[in-house]
């Protein structure tokens, strides 16, 4: 999927041009190998078909010249919008048959905020309350399921004891996890054959024995909800795993930023959630930018915001590898400033916001 | 305890009760910790009608022929410790009212409440009874001493001090505090003035109607007299009589005035700010004494730069804290960061039996406070802080008779507190403390003792009768 | 009760290496006036040497070299048998009464601040159990208070201990099941006599496992090693009706022929009322902080001279703070209101030191100031456990963690 295609480029296009391909022309265009000035992308069924710097135009092909930078779009990991009523089961403590794609309410209002802030794929998760919530799934707001079953969600934290209701304690949680693991039905045969695990932790106690149990069970996927996972830095590494920050707000403790950069140090994959339903999918931006500050390196911290968080959503969004959809976003400036607007999205090459002029 | 026979001998001659009725009293130890110069090994302290009238080594004391003798060769005489300001032994610490410093906690005392009993047992000898914190300006404190059976037998000195609360009880903000505090000097302020104007203008009411009456009215309510103060001074007041100003502001007055001491309660270093400056504004900062909250050792300087009589520190004498977003403690040790800057400072009781003055005294030299500051802090320095140093504090000439005697080291945990003398007189005696020997040897006082304990295997007899 | 300071000394200079090297790489060297060895063993102006975490060389007769930490007093870390330093949420499975085959090893937070402030004031060893709402909350665990934040290198392996409580607390919150039951806790215990019958229905069904194969249950083979004296049970008992109820207990299983419970009290208050029962059990007891008012939990009444009585009975005393770590409530101080008390400094000492660790099985580790030893040092400005004196460096480990200023 990520083979990037520009030095053959040329033979592309000359070879077959179908009728209604697209070219998009902007300043600057963050390809999945870095940014390339003037570059410009070709899309063709709604998906990325090439791109590159002086790509020609097909003969059937529509040109538009657009000023600003032109990425993928962003992608929102850990939400609750448009799961109305659906975020959490309340009925049972694990629930690893259930998968939150069928809560997907495609027509909620809020979706439009998403895509004006330019999120194009969201990556839905229970809310945390289960001791294992469900399935995750990844999907477009307002639009398609691109990931059915992206993740088996097993929450390590406190949220997962309800009174009255088994388990009433981390020892008594893990004794659960590890009886389902030595005999997997259900999520966790998924799991033993390779579903990814979203592990919920609250504080770096409850991340260390999420940690250790991904790692007895040599389990893949990601920690999410820590906010300062970087002080497990090492462990996390030899686990693994990838990292959902939570969102950083502006007068959030700047050693959550500052840990963030310790995750980032180590290469470790990272992306953010919005962390609760509600919250302004221009968080993403912010929490980036706040990451920035306390030392994340840049490409870091962008990835975060689009293919790395793709690879920990098991899904192709995020990144405009030849190939993937065509979920565009154009920038007034560099999407990394603050400042820097939303002008246009495209979903599958076709544009849901933004002046129209196609 | 030894009644020396010559004592005994005077009683069974039953010289008349005037002649020396138990005014006369000698108690003879193995050291005596004056806290007025150097330590006085076998002394002896002699006391008349309450009061220390010479205090020196055994050998040259000469024992008058009509004194109660009290001999005890391996005790440690202390002076009574002093408890600056507590609302202990009242029947109810505040009053609903916020500006109340017409009342009195005279009406409160209680002399049977166990507390009294309780801080006897420490060896404190003189406390300091203010209204509780939750009023914005309270009734007027009395010191008194913890015996007696009515409030006048236990009075020490009446009216001590006001309590003024800079940090707002729960459920009001600064904000609303500050104002009722500023308020009730304002008003007090304008009334005078108003008072002044009415009388220059003829139209003291009080006055004419006295004319009319055909009385006189300055034989009658005494004359005016100038007005005196550190902050703000009405001018012309002589012209006003005093009897004639309400009685609820007179305590007012007296504080603007410099006649009575207050106690400022501030929990917060923003508090101390605000007190010491609506102390400066009323011009009562001299006679000012701050009830701090641990944090306060943040304005310090502040503290110093103002002048206040004293500082009594909180109880916990350590302040720890852990800055937003850090990952360690900061800890400030309270009795060695105020005694460096050379503050007045008198220490509180954490609780009467087990953490009393002395053990927080020993606390302090824990944390790095000299000897002579922290036994000082627990005894003359208190005895300042609230006005008293000519009459308790100190094992000296002139003072009361108020002292202690552990069985030990005042501040070790060892020592016990064996007997108290007020005045001379023998007003604890650990002996008879049933109370005490409940909490430290777990005897049971006489009559509430539980059953014998069991300590034969009743389950095996039990077990035995059973249908097995 | 002192042993003869000569010949500690000798036996010390003979083990120790002859020269003092202080600029070694992550060694240390402290040098005290007063060093107390062990309870009862005291030698002067020793200097110790450290390495690796471990107790190198002890050495008296020395000054102090420069650079070397030198105070006045200097003691071993001390050992809380009943620290309590546990989120009271998530750490005990309250979904059944009897828990036995969970440890609370998995609910450790050692990110908490509270491992930092105990460390801080002295103590180095803590057990760490179960939080008392289960009449049988499951197995505890002894860890250092200071070290790298993972529970691996935290946790120093002593002897198993089985964590349980009898009185009102395991009965609190149940309530008896009429119709349908809502959750879990409709259910028994209600009562002080339930708990009582929980702990006994437990090690009798344990015990018919041996005749019945086909009775086993979960955790059955934990209660088994119990009444066989592999595990020993630390039972939470503050008066002394739950105390007596927790010795009858022991003997009934002998009497019956299950087996023999090693058994020591918790927070025992009110063990001074009827101590006939520890003492012909040879029962041990960690006593509760000292109230002020002699009141505490489950209104159990608890004089000043507890240890004193118990000790000179012949049992087996340890001193708990229950994780407090102010000034006027932290274990130090317990063993100076212990002395207050009536117990000499080198019994309040082993009350906080070797007695706990004995208790844990961890005394082979922590406890004395022997080469060996781990690393755990209490730095004092003054007599230890004197009011006037002062706590003025820990060193952990071998890691300072309090610095002498």
């Amino acid at each position: 999927m990520n083979i990037l295609v520009a030095p053959i480029l040329g033979v592309l296009c000359a070879a077959s041009v179908d009728s209604g391909s697209l070219v998009l022309q902007a300043d600057v265009v963050h390809g999945p190998e870095g940014p390339i000035e003037d570059g410009r992308i070709l899309i063709r069924d709604g998906k990325v078909a090439a791109i590159g710097e002086g790509l020609e135009l097909p003969d059937d092909g529509h040109l538009i010249e657009l000023e600003g930078h032109l990425s993928a779009g962003l992608v929102a990991m850990g939400d609750q919008t448009g799961l109305k009523g659906e975020e959490l089961d309340s009925t049972r403590q694990v629930m690893d048959g259930a998968d939150l794609v069928f809560g997907y309410d495609k027509t909620a209002k809020e979706w439009q905020a998403f895509l004006e802030a330019g999120v194009t794929a969201v990556l839905l998760t229970p809310k945390p309350g289960a001791l294992v919530g469900g399935r995750t799934a990844v999907i477009k707001p307002a639009g398609a399921v691109v990931q059915r079953r992206a993740h088996l969600h097993v929450c390590f934290s406190s949220a997962a004891f309800k009174r009255g209701v088994a388990p009433a304690s981390y020892p008594g949680a893990i004794s659960i996890l590890e009886e389902r693991m030595a005999a997997p039905v259900g999520g966790f045969a998924l799991v033993s054959q390779g579903l990814g695990v979203l592990l919920i932790a609250e504080t770096r106690s409850e991340a260390l024995r999420a940690v250790a149990f991904a790692r007895r069970h040599g389990l893949k996927g990601a920690l999410s909800g820590v906010s300062r996972a970087g002080d497990l830095a090492d462990e996390i590494h030899a686990a693994g795993l990838g990292v959902i920050l939570p969102p950083i707000a502006a007068a959030a403790d700047p050693r959550v930023a500052a840990s963030a950069a310790a995750l980032g140090k180590k290469k470790i994959p990272l992306s953010f959630s919005l962390g609760a339903a509600k919250r302004s999918p221009h968080a993403l931006r912010l929490s980036a930018v706040r990451c920035i500050q306390a030392g994340l390196d840049r490409d870091a911290a962008w990835k975060a915001l689009t293919s790395g968080a793709g690879e920990i959503a098991n899904a192709p969004v995020g990144s405009l590898a030849v190939g993937n959809d065509a979920d565009l976003v154009l920038w007034s400036g560099d999407p990394l400033d603050l400042a820097s607007r939303v002008e246009r999205v495209w979903i599958e090459g076709k544009q849901v916001h933004g002046d129209d002029d196609q | 305890m030894k009644i020396s026979s010559l004592t005994r001998l005077a009683t069974a001659l039953a010289l008349t009760a005037i002649a020396f009725g138990g005014d006369s009293y000698a108690i003879k130890v193995g050291k005596i910790i004056t806290m007025a110069g150097d330590p006085i090994e076998n002394g002896i302290v002699l006391i008349e009608d309450g009061r220390i009238t010479t205090v020196g080594e055994a050998a040259d004391v000469q024992i008058p022929w009509d004194a109660e003798v009290f001999e005890a060769p391996d005790l440690v005489a202390f002076p009574g410790q002093v408890e600056a300001c507590t609302s202990g032994g009242m029947d109810r610490t505040n009053e609903t009212i916020d500006v109340a410093p017409f009342l009195d906690v005279v009406d409160s005392v209680d002399p049977v409440n166990f507390f009294f009993e309780e801080v006897l047992r420490a060896g404190i000898t003189t406390l300091n009874i203010q209204q509780g914190n939750s009023t914005v300006i309270a009734g007027r404190g009395m010191v008194v001493k913890p015996n007696g059976m009515t409030v006048a037998a236990m009075m020490v000195r009446p009216q001590s001090g006001i309590k003024i609360a800079i940090t707002p009880k729960r459920g009001k903000s600064r904000a609303v505090q500050l104002m009722i505090l500023r308020e009730a000097f304002a008003g007090l302020r304008r009334t005078l003035e108003d008072m002044v104007q009415d009388s220059k203008a003829g139209k003291d009411l009080a006055r004419r109607e006295a004319l009319a009456q055909g009385r006189d009215f300055e034989a009658e309510e005494g004359k005016g007299r100038a007005m005196t103060g550190n902050g703000w001074v009405v001018e012309g007041l002589e012209a006003v009589p005093r009897a004639s100003i309400d009685s609820k502001l007179l305590p007012l007055l007296d504080i603007v005035e410099g006649r009575i001491s207050v106690y400022l309660v501030c929990s917060t270093p923003m508090d101390v700010l605000h007190g010491l400056e609506i102390a400066r504004e009323n011009g009562f900062l001299s006679q000012t004494v701050l009830l701090i909250g641990p944090t306060c050792w943040k304005v310090s300087d502040q503290i110093k730069a103002a002048g206040v009589r004293g500082v009594i520190l909180p109880s916990t004498l350590e302040h720890t804290e852990r800055a937003p977003f850090a990952d360690e403690d900061t800890v400030t040790l309270l009795p060695e960061h105020f005694t460096e800057k050379e503050i007045p400072l008198a220490l509180a009781s954490l609780n009467s039996t087990t953490q009393p003055l002395w053990f927080q005294a020993a606390r302090c030299v824990a944390l790095g406070v000299d000897r002579e500051t922290a036994l000082a802090a627990i005894t003359s320095g208190p005895a300042k802080v609230i006005g008293l140093e000519n009459d308790v504090g100190t094992i000296e000439k002139g003072k009361h008779g108020n002292l202690v005697l552990f069985s030990g080291d005042p501040l070790s945990l060892q020592s016990q507190v064996r007997y108290v003398f007020i005045e001379g007189k023998m007003v604890y005696d650990r002996a008879t403390d049933s109370r005490l020997q409940h909490l430290m040897d777990g005897v049971e006082p006489e009559g509430t003792a539980a059953d014998e304990p069991v300590v034969e295997d009743v389950h095996e007899e039990e077990r035995e009768d059973g249908d097995k | 009760m002192i042993t003869p300071v000569f010949l500690i000394s000798s036996l010390l200079l003979a083990l120790s290496p002859t020269t003092v090297d202080v600029s070694r790489g992550k060694d240390l060297v402290v040098h005290a006036e007063y060093l107390h060895l062990a309870p009862g063993e005291l030698v002067r102006n020793a200097l110790i040497q450290i390495s690796d975490g471990k107790i190198a060389a002890v050495m008296p007769g020395r000054s102090a070299p420069l650079g070397a930490i030198s105070v006045h007093s200097v003691m071993a870390g001390m050992v809380d048998a009943s620290a309590r330093t546990i989120p009271s949420n998530g750490a005990v499975e309250q979904s059944q009464e009897v828990i036995v085959n969970l440890s609370v090893t998995d609910a450790l937070d050692l990110f908490s601040p509270a491992w930092d402030r105990l460390a801080r004031s002295g103590v180095t060893t803590v057990l760490i159990a179960p939080p008392d709402y289960n009449v049988i909350g499951g197995f505890t665990v002894v860890v250092k208070t200071s070290g790298a934040k993972r529970v691996d290198s935290r946790v120093v392996s002593g002897t198993p201990i089985l964590r349980g409580a009898i009185g009102d607390l395991p009965s609190q919150g149940n309530s008896p099941a009429f119709g349908r039951p809502r959750d879990y806790f409709a259910r028994r215990p209600t009562t002080r006599m339930g708990v009582e019958w929980e702990w006994r229905k437990a090690f009798f069904d344990a015990a018919q496992v041996e005749r019945y194969p086909e009775m086993a249950f979960e955790g059955a083979d934990v209660l088994r090693a119990c009444l066989a004296g592999d595990v020993r049970i630390f039972i939470q008992a503050w008066t002394t009706a739950d105390i007596r109820t927790a010795i009858y207990l022991d003997e009934e299983m002998q009497a019956e022929g299950y087996g023999d419970l090693d058994l020591v009290i918790d927070a025992g208050a009110e063990a001074w009322k009827e101590p006939a029962f520890l003492v012909r059990t040879g029962t041990p007891v960690v006593l509760p902080p000292f109230p002020a008012t002699g009141r505490l939990g489950e209104q159990a009444f608890m004089p000043w001279d507890t240890g004193r009585k118990l000790i000179d009975l012949g049992v087996l005393v340890a001193l708990s703070a229950h994780g407090e770590t102010g000034l006027n409530g932290r274990l130090s101080t317990q063993a100076g209101y212990a002395m207050r008390g009536g117990l000499t400094f080198d019994e309040a000492l082993a009350c906080v030191t070797t007695n706990p660790a004995n208790l844990l099985g961890v005394e082979e580790r922590v406890g004395s100031v022997k080469p060996g030893m781990d690393a755990d040092l209490v730095l004092w400005n003054g007599a230890p456990f004197s009011a006037t004196s002062n706590i003025v460096g820990v060193v952990a480990s071998g890691e300072v963690v309090l610095a002498p200023r």
